[in-house]
């Protein structure tokens, strides 16, 4: 499928201690909505850090709307303001307030539009006003995590961005704002006219599938799998099978789960002809269940 | 223009009693102390005593305003990373509470003296010496103070430099052999007084350039 980019990574390498992020192709196609997916340490918070420039020591080249060198972006505030970014880190100064994070943001930002921040903290219950209310003087650092998300959220939301790059934007959140989060993702997305694009971290693939259009999934600094949803569930078929069959699937699946009644495991589709004579059920997995037995296969973790 | 990111950047209650209320107070007991005794050594000790107090109030009143910005991670910059406006912004709020610092002192320090001019005669030698005794080590101690994360470490330092200020104040004024070189320390310590804002605030930038990097 040919698709413009949002953002383009070329050789993306940085080196830690005991770590090394090295992506020689990287891709978050324009329009739509991608989830980067990972295990604890994988490097996601590190390559979302290179991408909104927070980090800068890094090696390799990325590319802007198609145009714009990382250098550009960080020297053009017309393109850097293009970009809205949430974090899990250090975000704001401990003693902000809400009104503090409002008046600081129109000063940072020119085109933060102050109505629109206040509709967002009204829909997601940040004023005093709202019935879950938070006082305007309250400090950032008193707010609880989800609170914090949302106020975040509000912030960049209330912002003309075309990329939005959310490092775990789910993980606070109650069930209820989960699917809010996903709404507004979604009308982002859509009011955009395949102008605008959305990355985000996560670890709540099942909350977030819905939303999910692009799938980029990483493990030990490195991207193993990436694909349009869409293509990745044709890639891999979910098989079950009778226990009998196990000792002979366990050697064509990709990963297998198995109980004294059967087995259930993703095999890759050019590999379904090798499950020919045994009895099996083929369905479509989630995307949940592709990346599990992507980052199982791929993991250092011992699994049993 | 750094004015408003100074505002930004710094609290509200911050600015209220680092710029307004302890002037304002510390003043005031000390020149009500000072009528009420209204002699010269007295009032060296007055000059002195304020010397301390706001040398002790200086440092550790930094702890509200920038916290251990020295230390990586500490400072929530993410934010005002995200815009290319960001880094200006801390810059111009770190340098002007690097200026504000000596114009507060000199207005606690000019607060005190004035009982002294009236009663007595002209003051300007002690109030030069405890005003540039103070904003110097204002100034220079941030090299160090903001580093420190623990309250009671920050505590300890406060009162190890208030107590040298005001010493320091004290026995240059009342020492037969110091006081014929007060004006010499007090050219030393204008001239160390603009080179730590220089130092100081070039110190400050290059930690908020080295928290864009990985430094493992």
């Amino acid at each position: 499928m040919n698709y413009d980019c949002a953002v383009k990574g070329e050789n993306i390498s940085k080196k830690f201690k005991t770590f090394t992020l090295d992506i020689p192709d990287l891709r978050v196609p324009k329009g739509f909505a991608t989830a980067l997916i990972g295990e604890n340490g994988a490097g996601k918070t590190t390559l979302l850090n290179m991408l909104s420039g927070i980090r800068l020591d890094y090696k390799g080249e990325l590319t802007f709307f198609d145009k714009y060198s990382s250098e550009e972006k960080e020297r053009r505030a017309d393109v850097k303001n293009r970009i809205g970014y949430t974090g899990t880190g250090r975000y704001y100064l401990p003693q902000w307030t809400v009104s503090d994070v409002e008046e600081i943001s129109s000063l940072l930002f020119d085109n933060f539009d102050r109505d629109e921040f206040e509709r967002y903290c009204r829909e997601l219950a940040i004023f005093p006003d709202s019935p879950n209310g938070v006082a305007l003087k309250k400090k950032c650092s008193a707010l609880s995590d989800g609170t914090r998300t949302k106020l975040m959220l509000a912030g960049v939301m209330a912002r003309d961005t075309d990329l939005l790059l959310l490092d775990e934007p789910a993980s606070p959140l109650d069930p209820l704002m989960r699917d809010k989060l996903c709404q507004m993702i979604g009308d982002y997305i859509s009011d955009g006219a395949g102008e605008k694009s959305v990355l985000f971290s996560t670890h709540n693939i099942s909350d977030m599938e819905s939303v999910t259009d692009y799938a980029i999934i990483m493990e030990h600094g490195n991207v193993v799998e990436c694909g349009f949803v869409e293509d990745l569930k044709e890639k891999y078929i979910l098989i079950k099978g009778d226990a009998q069959d196990a000792e002979a699937a366990s050697n064509i699946l990709y990963t297998m789960t198995k109980n004294p009644y059967g087995f259930e495991g993703i095999c890759l589709a050019e590999n379904l002809d090798k499950l020919a004579g045994m009895n099996v059920s083929k369905e479509i997995p989630s995307l949940f269940q592709i990346s599990v037995a992507v980052m199982k296969n791929n993991t250092k973790m011992v699994l049993k | 223009m750094m004015i408003k990111d100074y505002r930004a950047i710094t609290n509200g209650k911050y600015r209220l009693v680092c710029n307004v209320l302890i002037p304002i107070i510390l003043g005031v007991i000390l020149a009500l102390i000072d009528i009420g005794v209204g002699k010269y050594y007295v009032t060296a000790v007055m000059l002195g005593v304020g010397a301390a107090l706001m040398t002790a109030i200086e440092v550790m009143a930094d702890y509200w305003g920038f916290g251990a910005i020295c230390v990586k991670g500490c400072l929530g910059m993410d934010y005002l990373k995200t815009s290319t406006k960001g880094k200006a912004m801390l810059r111009n709020a770190l340098t002007a509470d690097l200026l504000a610092r000596p114009a507060r002192i000199a207005i606690c320090m000019v607060i005190v003296a004035v009982p002294y001019e009236i009663m007595v005669g002209n003051p300007v030698r002690l109030l030069c010496l405890s005003i540039l005794l103070t904003a110097d080590i204002s100034v220079w101690a941030l090299n160090i103070t903001r580093y420190v994360q623990n309250v009671q470490v920050m505590s300890l330092l406060s009162m190890l430099s208030s107590g040298a200020s005001g010493a320091a104040v004290i026995y240059i004024t009342i020492s037969s052999e110091l006081q014929k070189f007060t004006w010499l320390i007090v050219t030393a310590l204008a001239v160390l007084l603009p080179v730590g804002i220089y130092v100081t605030r070039r110190h400050m930038y290059c930690k908020v350039e080295a928290s864009y990097l990985d430094m493992d």
